[in-house]
């Protein structure tokens, strides 16, 4: 996987293109394979060697939410936790966000052992290994400054949607 | 979609989501134990598995046993694996891809790659995670017992 600041870079710089009215939720969905699979699994891992043996669920089972099928479910999940009128909306953007994801950690190679995109109904897995797993390390500053950049200076038909409320249908 | 997606019966298909992903964690967590060919399998039946290939992607080195001998640590711990340790460092993260050999028993190591950038990657990791903690209540708020887009709009 790359670093979630890279993730969330990528996100931003997306955006741009694909000018999602949920910013917010595209780039939350960036970070959240990780947050959701990748935190929790290396917590209890390191409960488990420091503390006190876990059952081996509480370190695998979090996986899925990095996989496709687990992406669909929490994107889904989360879309009903917002008001009905923006779901559509936010759930589009929580699935452009984990599909970045998904897409940017795919062109990594770790010797073959990739991700298992048809989990659970296909058991190989697949990765592109275009690039190394620590490739994007060295880029992430310049990433984040380019960024910070477009996110300090959208489009013009960017900034009319950014100063219409959002949420001003539900108040 | 729409019907997915709608106010009718919200807390059932919140309720299906965490099944279902409760499903998925149990399904995972079986196959992570049974489908790929590790050292603990090897060690099952050191004499069957002779000659298996095993790939070890980003484990560290957890001792350095000589010139021609090092173990290496992930979610098994201690694997010995017996190739060339000059330039290796405790605590290094490196990747290797060898053959299970039941005389020793150890790994003997056809490929291994370094990962000199991987504390990078993980400093960046970590503030990634203290960036998102803050991050994301700062854009999301609970309004009314809905989830709303707070910053920005």
């Amino acid at each position: 996987m790359a670093d979630l600041i890279t993730h969330a870079a990528v996100a931003v710089l997306a955006q741009r293109l694909v000018r999602s009215p949920q910013v917010a939720c595209l780039v939350a969905g960036s970070v959240l394979p990780d947050l959701l699979s990748r935190l929790p699994s290396m917590f209890f891992a390191e409960v488990d060697r420091r503390v006190h043996p876990l059952p081996t669920l509480l370190q695998f089972g979090w996986e899925p939410f990095h996989l496709p099928v687990g992406m669909l479910l929490a994107s889904m999940g989360l879309a009903l936790l917002f008001p009905e009128a923006h779901r559509r909306q936010v759930l589009a953007a929580l699935l452009g966000g984990m599909a970045l994801h998904l897409g940017l950690d795919l062109l990594q190679d770790h010797l073959g052992q990739g991700y298992l995109l048809g989990f659970p109904f296909i058991r190989g897995s697949f990765e592109l290994g275009w690039i190394g797993s620590e490739a994007t390390v060295p880029w992430a500053p310049l990433l984040v400054a380019i960024a910070a950049w477009s996110w300090r200076h959208p489009p013009k038909a960017q900034m009319l949607v950014a100063q219409r409320p959002v949420d001003s249908a539900e108040e | 979609v729409n019907g997915l997606l709608s106010d009718r019966h919200r807390v059932w298909k919140l309720s299906a989501v965490i099944l279902l992903s409760l499903g998925l964690g149990v399904r995972y967590d079986h196959l992570a134990q049974t489908v790929p060919f590790n050292w603990d399998r090897c060690m099952e039946d050191p004499v069957a598995a002779s000659g298996r290939q095993l790939t070890m992607a980003l484990w560290q080195v957890t001792a350095i046993d000589g010139p021609d001998r090092y173990e290496v640590s992930r979610i098994i711990r201690d694997v010995p694996v017996a190739g060339p340790t000059a330039g290796l460092s405790l605590g290094q993260t490196v990747s290797v891809v060898g053959t299970f050999s039941p005389d020793g028993p150890v790994v003997l190591e056809s490929f291994r790659r370094a990962h000199p950038w991987r504390r990078g990657k993980v400093a960046l990791g970590l503030i990634g995670v203290v960036c998102a903690l803050v991050g994301l209540p700062m854009a999301f708020r609970w309004r009314s017992g809905r989830l709303v887009t707070r910053w920005p709009t």
